[in-house]
Parts: structure tokens; C-alpha cells; sequence
């Protein structure tokens, strides 16, 4: 079971997110608890970030932080989706949170980033270097931002041991975390319904389009965060 | 047909291979007309998650009209515009049932990422993220 019918109304941009990012943004935000007046810190604002903030929207979301540190992806988040944007290499993300949380923190983290996490040299050095499966920079963070009795919604993909896993701290406040792979099935027809009333338009997070030949290309910049890249399609 | 493979960290080529046939009474053929790299084809890009070999296709997320479909194929037909999902779920097994798709047991035959298994059964095949997930395609 899989492929979806999509009706002909709409262009191949707008669906074409159903086949990932836009039910593992939705899944990411259905885990994280989110409901009407939620608070959220997102951590990534790469295209799974977007979604999520999207879907969040969606789902009536008051507030939403979110976490970066390309100032373009951040423009661009504020811009679409309203969020509060946080660089990490200016401020560190959780204190500025609770800062700005009445020193309690947000109802619930969506780390969007996964076990490449940026932010601890230390804990990169391990993951090049295979000693660890993966960088625990951003889970330390989600659970520092979040409040006592929150929620962790991890879409980021992790693999094999991770360091510095705060679980001491996870447990003194209660949290719940959710994650794993994207049951993609489940959600496709739903949000296929969101698209065509006008509800969700994953498509203008695309900013670069080129044929199926310049791949490498779009690897490239997707990669180094070229040319303000956030998305890019590609066609025959 | 033309498409994406992983050559090495951080090299990608379009190449020619060969064309899909259909192999089960369940297969479909699709022409894509639209796909796009997602993060996680960056984490194989750089090199970080083992059991790629070179000439792998990558790509996940994608979308496209039916050309072919085999005996057994109800739900589309021929014609049809599609969008795929990345996940490969059979709908009708243990975890499927509980609408788990991505922990599917059927349709794997690889192990995925897991450390400590202690013999479960491996979850959902994806398109394009290595052999540890089917080598698909």
C-alpha cells in the first residue's frame, strides 16, 4: 500500500511533500503534543523544521521558537510562519527560552536536526570519528527548553549510542519523548485533504528548481547552504 | 533511464541504468515527474551511514504518472498521477495493522540501524537509504 492518487487541480510542487517531509513535520508536531495555545521550540530550520512549524500552525500554536543558525533560513521562518528565531552561535537557545518563557519553558521541543547536530566540537569529533553513533548537542537543548511535564518529538534521524544523553534531567522534569521514522501512509491522505482547501502550502518552501542533470549541483548547495537554499526539486 | 547515484563522500553522478521492468504481480512502474533531496540524502551524501555502494540510486521523495502496473494492482491503474510515500509497507501485517507503517515487517530484508537486536524483524524498506534498508531500488 502507498502511492496516492493526487487530483490533476493540483501542481506536482504541492504534493510532491506528501512523499516525506510534510507528514514527518506533521507527525513531528502530533507528537510534541501540540494543540491550540501550544508553545513549541523547533531545533532546525531546514525543510522538516518548516513543515513542522507549518503543521503547528495548523494545529493552533501560539507560540513557536525556532532554532538555527543560517540567519537566511531564519528570515525565512519568521517570515512565513511567524516564529521567534534564535541563533545558537549568538545566544544559547534553551536559556534564551526560559528567559522568555516566564522561566518555565515551552510545552514541548522538535528536534529537526538529528545526530549531525552542530554545537559541540567535541561531540562532532566523536561522530566523525565513528566513537559515537551521534551528537547529543540538540537533544541536551530540547530538554533544557522544554517545561516540567513536557514533550521531546524527535524526527531527526539518530543512530547507535549518543552522547551526553541528559536522561537525569529528562526524568527530573517528566518528559515524554516521541520519535522514530515517519508513518507516512497514515497521514497522506489527511494532509492531501489540508492541501486542497488551502490549509497547508508545503510548496513555498522550495527555493530552487533545476533538471534531474544538475543533481549534483542541487546536492551541492542543499549541502553547503549555497545560494540561500532550502529546497530543491528537481524534474526530468 | 537516467538517474542520481552515489559514487563516494560527497560525489554524485547522473548516470544511465538500466530500465525498470516489473518483477512481482504487484509492481508498479512510474515515470517520475517531480522528486527532491531531502536532509537525510544529505547525512548519505557526507558519507555518514554505511552499507551505500557505489552506483546506489538515491533519492526518496518523489512523485509521477503510472505507466505500468502488474496483475495484482487494484488500487491504481495506468494514467494515474501519483505521490509516493518513502516508506515501503505491505498494509497488512502486524505493525500495519496498528498503523505503524514505518515498523512494517515485511518488506525488508535487510536489519535497518539497530544496535541491539536481539533477532526482532527488521521495520519498513525505504527508497534509496542503503542496504541496510532494502537497496532499494
Amino acid at each position: 500500500m502507498g502511492p496516492i492518487k493526487v487530483p490533476a487541480v493540483l501542481s506536482d510542487e504541492r504534493v510532491l511533500f506528501l512523499s516525506d517531509i510534510l507528514p514527518t513535520g506533521y507527525q513531528a508536531a502530533l507528537n510534541a503534543g501540540i494543540g491550540p495555545g501550544s508553545s513549541v521550540v523547533i531545533f532546525g530550520a531546514g525543510p522538516v523544521g518548516l513543515m513542522s512549524a507549518a503543521c503547528a500552525r495548523m494545529l493552533g500554536a501560539e507560540r513557536i521558537f525556532m532554532v538555527d543558525h543560517h540567519d537566511y533560513r531564519l528570515a525565512f521562518a519568521k517570515e512565513t510562519y511567524g516564529v521567534e528565531p534564535i541563533n545558537f552561535d549568538e545566544v544559547d537557545p534553551a536559556e534564551m527560552i526560559i528567559q522568555n518563557t516566564d522561566f518555565r519553558g515551552v510545552d514541548a521541543a522538535i528536534d529537526a536536526i538529528g545526530f549531525e547536530a552542530k554545537g559541540s566540537a567535541i561531540e562532532t569529533a566523536m561522530t566523525n570519528l565513528k566513537l559515537e553513533g551521534s551528537s547529543g548537542k540538540a537533544l541536551r537543548q530540547c530538554i533544557a527548553a522544554v517545561r516540567r511535564g513536557g514533550a521531546v518529538s524527535v524526527p531527526g534521524v539518530y543512530a547507535g549510542f549518543i552522547h551526553g544523553f541528559l536522561f537525569g534531567d529528562a526524568f527530573e522534569k517528566g518528559l515524554t519523548f516521541k520519535m522514530g521514522q515517519t508513518h507516512v501512509q497514515r497521514f497522506m491522505p489527511e494532509l492531501l485533504g489540508h492541501i486542497e482547501s488551502g490549509k497547508l502550502h508545503p510548496e513555498v518552501i522550495i527555493s530552487h528548481r533545476m533538471p534531474l542533470a544538475k543533481a549534483a549541483t542541487g546536492y551541492e548547495i542543499f549541502d553547503e547552504k549555497e545560494d540561500d537554499c532550502r529546497k530543491v526539486v528537481l524534474t526530468p | 533511464m537516467r538517474a542520481l547515484t552515489y559514487q563516494g563522500s560527497h560525489d554524485v553522478r547522473v548516470e544511465t541504468v538500466p530500465d525498470p521492468v516489473l518483477q512481482a504481480p504487484d509492481d508498479v512502474i512510474l515515470k517520475i515527474t517531480a522528486t527532491a533531496i531531502c536532509g537525510s540524502d544529505l547525512h548519505l551524501y557526507r558519507g555518514k551511514v554505511p552499507a551505500m555502494k557505489s552506483g546506489d540510486i538515491l533519492g526518496h521523495e518523489f512523485m509521477g504518472i503510472v505507466v505500468d502496473a502488474g496483475r495484482e494492482v487494484t488500487r491504481i491503474k495506468k494514467g494515474d498521477r501519483v505521490v509516493v510515500p518513502f516508506t515501503i509497507s505491505c498494509g497488512d501485517c502486524f505493525f500495519c495493522n496498528k498503523q505503524l507503517f514505518s515498523a512494517c515487517e515485511t518488506t525488508n530484508p535487510n536489519r535497518g540501524a539497530i544496535v541491539n537486536k536481539k533477532d526482532i524483524r527488521p521495520g519498513a524498506a525505504m527508497f534509496g537509504y542503503t542496504h541496510l534498508y532494502g537497496g532499494i531500488p
